[in-house]
């Protein structure tokens, strides 16, 4: 009996590692039908459709970090390039009507109220393109992507590494944080882009435009995931992790890393704005707080926490920290015992290091010890530095 | 291990000599004597004592006549009168101090005129003090109409003030007022003063007032232009400015007044310069004091700390404590032997919280520089809000009373005394760095270590040890960073987020093989900073920066002062 039972949770473990990606993607469409069927409410599908939103954040990092090896602190400053693309245009078509400029153009409410000289008000000719949708969702690739090649380009010719690497990509995202607050770059200073209201033409509050954003960004999180899977399977994604594994025998081999690590960059940058063009209607406002120097850092805890080097615990990882985060953050009573948000920074802080010290290779590891039943086990990864 | 010990003791009493003596020379009042002694003394108390009469009228004419009275102290009384804090009581005139604890109930008293204290008349050895209740006092207020009077009297009589600063700053005050009546006190006290400063400003006050009088001869108003621009006046140029723009001032007087704009304009913006390299400077040195343990610790064990700036927060909030438990307040009671107090327990606190760092996560994780920025960080988010929980947002720290103010090395060039100490306690710890890696056993261990792990531990070197020490000392420098920073800025649980960004780029820019390296770099990087800054903005001035590092690296890929060895190619 013991053996039949046994036999059965062989087959359990072998089906859930063997189509682990599939039973995800039926997690992801069940949503909406808990939803149709009256089980959830259209805020928690709203919920998740921003954390699969973070989770392209995730996977583009890990792309950067944990497939090539470079520590990435900057992922939040290409993820608020695609925001705020999205934003300006969600702005240009939001608030209240009828504020023309001399020019014949409307000025996006949120932009308007920061002018103090209300008469000569123009809108800016960088609003402009983010008028229309496509021209929109073009440059909301296109501008993270080339910010990023040109801050590699410098950086990686220069060979610049490691931990170096990160405190310049910090710095960057510090930068441009500080240049996205001020009021004079007329991007709506600390206020950030407001007052959304409609996307191609369907109200935002409406219930069935947030289910049909939560479906769209899930089909854009399998199809980037796809891509990233392409990617790591490809020579191009030998290449990747020998740059983590040991570049300077790479180099040596008559490789040039730097273009390798720009394209990567790029690339990882691009699917960041993508996350940021998906994440911005769905939360209905965005502000410089999400280009932060600490939103960075989260987003190496997502990874961190799934399990860097490995597609599936990205997106894992994105989505139990920030579940985790949405539960902690609120007040609960367990036993006498008072759970405040203040403690919050404790979990976060224990994780980083919890994950650091015992399990640097994330739950990742965990699930592949528990599904895993072929004897081989595949090469674990090396140490990244 | 005994010579070893004495080299560091030495350094370490070398460390507090260089530290101890308080900077009194530089703070002791400049020359110091007043005119006193004009007015009998029993005639002013006598005069001031019609102040409690009933009858306006004779108030008025005491009010006149102290005005006239050129005894500095009689300025305090009359404040005191004015605020309605002059109190009349058994046939004297008094002011008076809450006993402390007794809600203002109770009060100790102050002769108003010399500003004594008023003893019992048994004296008692335990509180001699006179205490007395407020409901026996008499309170006296100006009234409205004497309040101009009043006001006046004070203004005046600050002129003849025993502070030689209080002095400067009526002259200065009477100047800037454009009343041309003032002239007449003004031109004696450059006549009778002693402290070259005030009969400087008095001089300048004259002129300025000579020059806006439109009543006055156009001769005197030229030939006060001209002055102003020889002595490069500050207060006079928006002065002149004005007079220029105003289309009914003479031709004459308004050549003489471009020759002065253009004396005092080439003038002032020297001293500005000079006033951006100060600057400069001064940030600098406080980025060298933050990157100085961040990179001792970079270098040795290729770790970046990210909880740099919380242990910077962590002295900041020791030195808090410490002012606390010295019962250190500003006005009231300073008790200026707390910072010194503060520096040393700062340090030592942080170097133990940076012990724990090490012995717990750090030494778990060499060779993995990565993981140890994101455990650190961990380290830090934690820090951050153990502070917030425990302390809220914001605490003050007072600095110690002579740290206040400043000195004017020359005209309209101020430097204060907090910036130049920060300046001083850099180099110190520079020196002392310096001293301890260069010329000491443990230095030539930590030099060792850092060169080639493997080769010195097979020579019996004790790495562990070494690298829990360098950890440890790199907190402390933390620590007594955040002791200086109580002196120029805000305490919050977060202070240590805006400088950290900063002092890693100082640490990217100079590289980590000399500590010359982060010298350079944080100077470098500060007065650039200070020079960029009023010429853009102050946030495209660290966009420059930024740019500016990035550039610098294209063909220093290491820094200024790469390090040596294998370390150089992780």
């Amino acid at each position: 009996m013991f053996d039949k039972a046994d036999r059965i949770l062989t087959l359990v473990r072998g089906a859930l590692h063997k189509y682990a990606p599939g039973i995800a993607v039926a997690c992801g469409i069940s949503i909406p039908c808990f939803y149709l069927a009256g089980w959830i409410t259209i805020d928690t599908v709203n919920m998740l459709g921003r954390y699969l939103a973070l989770a392209l954040v995730a996977l583009s990092l890990d792309l950067v970090w944990g497939y090539t090896g470079m520590l990435c602190l900057c992922q939040s400053f290409f993820f608020a390039l695609g925001g705020y693309a999205m934003g300006m245009y969600l702005a240009h078509h939001g608030g209240p009507e009828g504020i023309i400029d001399h020019a014949g153009w409307k000025i996006p409410a949120c932009l308007y109220i920061l002018f103090s000289d209300v008469e000569g008000a123009l809108t800016p000719w960088f609003w402009k393109p983010f008028y229309f949708l496509p021209a929109t969702i073009a440059l909301g690739l296109f501008i993270p992507a080339f910010v990023a090649s040109v801050i590699g380009f410098f950086v990686f010719r220069s060979r610049v590494r490691g931990v170096f690497f990160a405190v310049l990509t910090q710095a960057v995202t510090l930068a441009a944080w500080l240049v996205f607050c001020m009021n004079d770059m007329k991007l709506c200073g600390t206020n950030g882009l407001t007052r959304f209201d409609r996307l191609a033409g369907f109200p935002l509050n409406d219930e069935k435009t947030r289910l049909g954003l939560y479906i769209i960004t899930l089909a854009a999180l399998v199809l980037v995931y796809w891509l990233c899977w392409l990617i790591i399977k490809s020579r191009l994604g030998r290449v990747l992790v020998a740059i983590r594994d040991n570049e300077t025998r790479l180099r040596f081999a008559g490789y040039k890393p730097y273009l390798f690590k720009m394209f990567v960059f790029s690339v990882s940058a691009m699917i960041a704005g993508l996350g940021g063009m998906l994440y911005a209607p769905q939360m209905g406002i965005f502000t410089p707080t999400n280009m932060e120097v600490r939103e960075s850092i989260l987003v190496v805890v997502w990874v961190a926490v799934g399990g860097r080097g490995t597609l599936g615990g990205a997106v894992a990882g994105t989505l139990l920290v920030n579940l985790l985060y949405n539960y902690l953050t609120s007040q609960h009573e367990f036993m006498g015992l008072v759970w405040k948000p203040d403690y919050w920074p404790f979990v976060l802080g224990s994780l980083f290091i919890i994950v650091v010290l015992f399990c640097p290779d994330g739950i990742a590891t965990i699930w592949k010890r528990l599904t895993d039943v072929s004897k081989k086990s595949a090469p674990q990864s090396e140490g990244t530095r | 291990m005994r010579s070893e010990f004495a080299r560091f003791a030495v350094l370490i009493s070398l460390f507090g000599v260089l530290m101890c003596p308080k900077p009194m020379g530089l703070l002791a009042a400049t020359g110091d004597d007043t005119l006193h002694g004009s007015v009998d003394e029993a005639l002013v108390g006598a005069e001031l004592l019609k102040l409690a009469d009933s009858d306006g009228e004779v108030r008025r004419d005491a009010i006149q006549w102290l005005a006239n009275s050129k005894v500095g102290r009689v300025g305090d009384a009359l404040e005191a009168y004015r605020l309605g804090k002059l109190y009349f009581w058994q046939g004297k005139l008094v002011t008076a101090t809450p006993v402390e604890g007794s809600g203002s109930k109770y009060l100790t008293l102050q002769d108003a005129l010399t500003g004594q204290p008023i003893y019992q008349a048994e004296a008692t050895l335990l509180d001699p003090l006179l205490v007395v209740a407020k409901a026996d006092l008499k309170s006296l207020v100006a009234s409205r109409k004497e309040r101009p009077a009043v006001v006046d009297a004070v203004r005046v009589l600050a002129l003849y003030a025993e502070d030689p600063a209080v002095r400067l700053n009526a002259v200065k005050k009477l100047g800037d007022l454009r009343n041309a009546d003032y002239i007449d006190e003004l031109e004696e006290v450059c006549n009778q003063d002693s402290n070259d400063q005030v009969i400087f400003r008095a001089k300048e006050s004259v002129a300025l007032l000579q020059l806006i009088d439109t009543k006055k001869d156009l001769t005197v108003r030229q030939h006060a232009a001209k002055e102003l621009g020889e002595m490069a006046s500050a207060r006079a140029g928006p002065l002149i400015e004005d007079l220029l723009e105003n289309e009914n001032t003479d031709e004459s007087l308004r050549k003489v007044c471009q020759q002065s704009l253009a004396q005092i304009e080439s003038y002032q913006g020297v001293v500005r310069i000079l006033g951006y390299i100060f600057s400069g400077l001064s940030l600098g040195s406080v980025l060298i004091l933050m990157a100085l343990g961040l990179a001792i610790v970079f270098g040795q064990m290729g770790v970046i700390n990210m909880a740099h700036g919380e242990l910077m927060m962590i002295g900041a909030y020791t030195t808090y404590e410490v002012q606390q438990a010295f019962g250190h307040s500003m006005p009231d009671n300073p008790v200026n032997e707390f910072f010194w107090v503060a520096l040393v327990v700062s340090f030592f606190t942080t170097a133990c919280v940076g012990l724990l760092m090490e012995k717990l996560i750090v030494r778990h994780l060499y060779g993995r520089p990565l993981e140890t920025l994101l455990a650190t960080w961990g380290v830090g988010l934690m820090l951050i809000q153990i502070v917030r929980i425990r302390y809220g947002d914001n605490i003050g720290v007072n600095s110690p009373t002579w740290l206040v103010g400043g000195v004017e090395v020359f005209q309209d060039f101020h430097l204060p005394y907090n910036r130049l100490f920060i300046i001083g306690l850099t180099v110190v710890c520079v020196a002392f760095v310096y001293l301890l890696l260069n010329h000491t056993k443990r230095g030539l261990l930590l030099r060792a270590t850092v060169q080639n792990r493997e080769i010195a531990a097979t020579l019996g070197v004790n790495t562990q040890y070494e690298d829990g020490f360098t950890f440890a000392f790199g907190a402390g420098l933390a620590g007594i960073a955040g002791c200086g920073l109580t002196l120029i800025g805000g305490v919050t649980p977060d202070m240590g987020q805006n400088y950290i960004v900063d002092s890693f780029l100082v640490v990217v820019t100079g590289g980590v093989g000399e500590i010359a390296g982060v010298v350079c770099a944080g100077l470098g990087l500060g007065v650039l900073n200070k020079i960029l800054e009023p010429m853009f903005s102050t946030i495209w001035g660290k966009v420059l920066i930024l740019a500016f590092v990035v550039a610098f690296i294209q063909y220093r890929p290491a820094g200024l002062f790469p390090p040596k060895g294998r370390l150089a190619d992780v």
